[in-house]
């Protein structure tokens, strides 16, 4: 279970995050959404460790973790440029980590193979240096990668953004099968409020340096806590959906 | 903040003791080899010496003689460069590669060799006077003027230019088709693209010029200069006192401007995109008539270089025709031993100035702590110390460490703090293109900070670390300046030679001299292309590429 209570943080006398307290349950999706520069991928920092907040503490699993190192925390993340390292192939990036924390070399052959092929990943690819993968591969790869650690908590920021539509939807029903078969606690932080409401447990709205609501998707679309939400409900997701109806109904008239 | 987030933000930057002994290291080294021998100099500043130096010398006119010879230099150096920068962009991709190598020339030979090229060219007895009858007077203003443009530009252009050939097509394509002028799209975008990079290169020529003192030996005639004042007090005068005043005054304007020019701002020079080699500005007959003068600009560059080289040829004792009396005298003169010095200092400066540039640059970029901020601001400080300066600060800090002197050590240390600045921005650059994402995973995967650099980092810089050896390597076989103070019999390198056979008025031994060292930097270069094309071949496209 990640905690967060109070948690502020500010670049150059500029707040990007005013008291923000919220709890994620273990095994849970939580989808963080809102505009560029709403200080999204400084919370994810923060749980990361990457960020050091002004104020607030950060728990896991009731453990106080605001002053521990990125290496103790065991939180993975998948950023959208994958990070992965250029001059080692494919199955030499998942399994170097594993080796640096002490696994030996068949177990950590054999849990890189199991990762990798879970998220697709098979055969001659295997052998590929980063720079010969898509844009999909590689992402495919940073999530083995991560998955291999076995940590509890993975954090996803933007990581299907750059990819096209048909790779992105594919992934990201992936990703949701990976989370529901493993059973991992996962934020993913997105702009695209369709693709938050279909996978997560919870959605986040981020707006003016705070949290504008943080529940389950279908009563953030029925109910939502202010303007702002309701708002960006309709701009984002409703607007989409009565496109589509039009676009359908047209069809039919047609037809 | 609280004692305990302070705390927290230490750890997070210091996750490893070693990391730390590596900063304490690099403090260490940088105070030994740098803050210690400038501060000497600085503290040999006395009232006295200064009083003498303005009372009898013609002091303040020398110090606006070199500020202003400095000044025209940059400026004419900097017009050149941006010129011929984009008209070699304009070329094909093989007539770059040509120009590029012809512009690299001068840099491979050392300063003192092209002035006493210019005087073999242009002097009373000239090759200019004797093939066509003109008569120019090169000694004085002229003679440096002609000298240093013809020595510095090419350090100019190699600048420029790399930032020139990555220069984005589709904004041309754009403005193109907006119905821009090529006048209006060079105004718009590219002057703007190399803004930073020309105050780079200003800075880079203005230290050159006025911390040269070859040039002004052969040619400088009655035109003096702080540099070779400060060259005639230590060598000829053995005066380190007034020296040490000078170096200061040298030292001063170099450090203003330093901080006016190179902000944080001029480098950053990130850029990993693909060079392109599609002409912006020109059509067929602009791209010829652009070759055409390239093709005179560089023949005006390599003359001199050319004409002083084949000079060894020339005999020295007129009663024996042999064509190779020069470097038959040079063989008779334990050639070899010398050789072997420059080789031994130019290796040991390449592998000891790469790991510290390289290093330096990693703790500066990944480290962000109070310590390693202090490492990024003592870093820049070679950049903007004269080698002379640095040399002098060599002698009067460690004169009383005995035996010292007679090894390779100081010289070592000296010429690797003198040519610092270039590796380590180069480092710098490429851990910045990075980002820091790598960095973030390596952590979450408790990877250490030397397992990062070593199997993440380094694999994929194979290229610059060449380049910085390649850097180190050429520079410490053609400089005279920081070692012209501390070299003794045993230690002498090739290029000391040079100076000496100038003192003997043997021009066309040191000519032999300097084509033995060309020979040598073309055979370096050579091997660092092969390497490099080699690196190239299995670094991925997307591998950091080259960023100077």
């Amino acid at each position: 279970m990640i905690t967060l209570d109070g948690i502020c943080k500010s670049f150059k006398d500029e707040h990007v995050l005013k008291d923000i307290s919220f709890t994620v349950n273990n095994g849970e999706f939580v989808s963080i959404v809102g505009e560029s520069g709403t200080g999204k991928s400084t919370l994810l920092g923060i749980i990361l460790g990457s960020v050091l907040p002004e104020k607030g503490t950060v728990f896991l699993n009731g453990r106080d973790i605001t002053s521990e190192v990125i290496a103790k925390r065991k939180i993975g993340i998948v950023f959208q440029q994958c990070a992965l390292f250029p001059t080692m192939s494919v199955l030499d990036n998942v399994i170097y980590p594993l080796r640096k924390n002490n696994h030996t070399k068949t177990d950590a052959h054999e849990k890189a193979m199991k990762y990798l092929n879970l998220t697709g990943l098979f055969g001659d690819h295997l052998k590929k240096k980063p720079y010969m993968l898509s844009g999909g591969q590689s992402q495919r790869v940073a999530i083995a990668r991560m998955l291999a650690m076995e940590y509890p908590v993975l954090l996803l920021d933007e990581p299907f953004s750059a990819l096209d539509p048909n790779i992105r939807m594919q992934l990201r029903d992936e990703i949701y099968d990976i989370q529901r078969k493993l059973n991992i606690t996962v934020l993913y932080v997105t702009h695209d409020i369709e693709e938050a409401v279909s996978l997560s447990d919870k959605l986040m709205i981020l707006h003016n340096k705070v949290v504008q609501q943080y529940d389950a998707p279908s009563k953030v679309i029925t109910h939502p806590a202010n303007t702002y939400v309701s708002s960006y409900i309709r701009d984002n997701l409703l607007k989409k959906l009565e496109i589509l109806e039009r676009l359908t109904n047209n069809e039919h008239k047609t037809d | 903040m609280s004692i305990k987030r302070i705390k927290a933000k230490l750890r997070g930057e210091w996750y490893s003791t070693g990391l730390l002994a590596v900063c304490l290291a690099l403090i260490l080294v940088f105070f030994l080899l740098l803050v210690y021998p400038v501060s000497r100099i600085i503290l040999r500043f006395n009232i006295n010496d200064l009083r003498l130096l303005f009372e009898r010398t013609d002091f303040v006119q020398v110090l606006f003689q070199s500020i202003f010879l400095s000044l025209c230099v940059s400026i004419i150096a900097i017009i050149i460069a941006l010129v011929v920068s984009l008209f070699i962009r304009e070329q094909n991709h093989v007539m770059q590669k040509v120009f590029i190598v012809c512009f690299t020339m001068p840099i491979l030979i050392p300063t003192i060799s092209i002035g006493m090229g210019i005087m073999y060219l242009f002097s009373r007895n000239g090759l200019i006077y004797q093939w066509l009858g003109l008569r120019i007077n090169i000694y004085g203003f002229n003679g440096l003027l002609i000298g240093m443009v013809l020595n510095i530009t090419p350090l100019a252009i190699l600048q420029i230019y790399d930032v020139l050939r990555y220069e984005e097509t589709h904004l041309h394509i754009e403005a193109k088709a907006l119905c821009l002028s090529p006048l209006s799209r060079l105004y718009i975008l590219t002057l703007p693209r190399v803004k930073t990079v020309l105050k780079r290169a200003f800075f880079a020529t203005f230290l050159f010029s006025f911390s040269d003192f070859g040039i002004n030996l052969m040619v400088g005639g009655r035109y003096r200069t702080l540099s070779l004042t400060l060259y005639q007090e230590i060598i000829g005068r053995m005066n380190f006192g007034r020296a040490a005043v000078i170096s200061v005054f040298m030292w001063v304007p170099l450090l203003i401007l330093f901080v006016v020019c190179m902000r944080k701002s001029a480098f950053s020079f990130k850029h990993n995109e693909q060079g392109t080699t599609t002409a912006l500005f020109f059509g067929i007959r602009g791209q010829v008539i652009s070759c055409a003068l390239l093709i005179i600009i560089a023949a005006m560059f390599l003359l001199p270089i050319i004409a002083f080289m084949l000079s060894s040829l020339r005999p020295t004792d007129i009663t024996n025709p042999d064509i190779w009396q020069n470097y038959r005298a040079l063989i008779h003169l334990n050639l070899l031993r010398y050789l072997r010095n420059s080789l031994v200092i130019a290796i040991c400066v390449s592998v000891f100035g790469t790991v510290l540039s390289c290093m330096t640059a990693y703790v500066a970029s990944k480290a962000r702590s109070p310590l390693a901020r202090v490492i990024n601001i003592v870093a820049l400080i070679p950049f903007s110390v004269p080698g002379l300066v640095i040399g002098l600060g060599f002698v009067i800090g460690y004169i009383a460490v005995p035996g010292l002197y007679s090894t390779f050590i100081p010289i070592i240390c000296a010429v690797t703090i003198n040519f610092f600045g270039v590796p380590y921005f180069l480092f710098l650059n490429n851990f910045a293109l990075m980002g820091d994402e790598i960095e973030i995973s390596a952590k979450i995967f408790r990877i250490g900070w030397w397992d990062t650099l070593l199997r993440i980092y380094l694999p994929q810089m194979k290229q610059t670390i060449l380049e910085a050896m390649m850097f180190y390597f050429v520079n410490s076989m053609i400089t005279i300046s920081a070692i012209v103070v501390m070299f003794r019999a045993r230690t002498m390198p090739l290029s000391i030679l040079i100076t000496q056979f100038e003192g003997q008025l043997m021009i066309f031994r040191a000519a032999a001299v300097t084509t033995i060292i060309v020979a040598i930097n073309i055979v370096a270069k050579v091997i660092f292309y092969a390497c490099t094309a080699y690196v190239r071949s299995r670094l991925s496209p997307r591998g950091t590429r080259r960023a100077i």
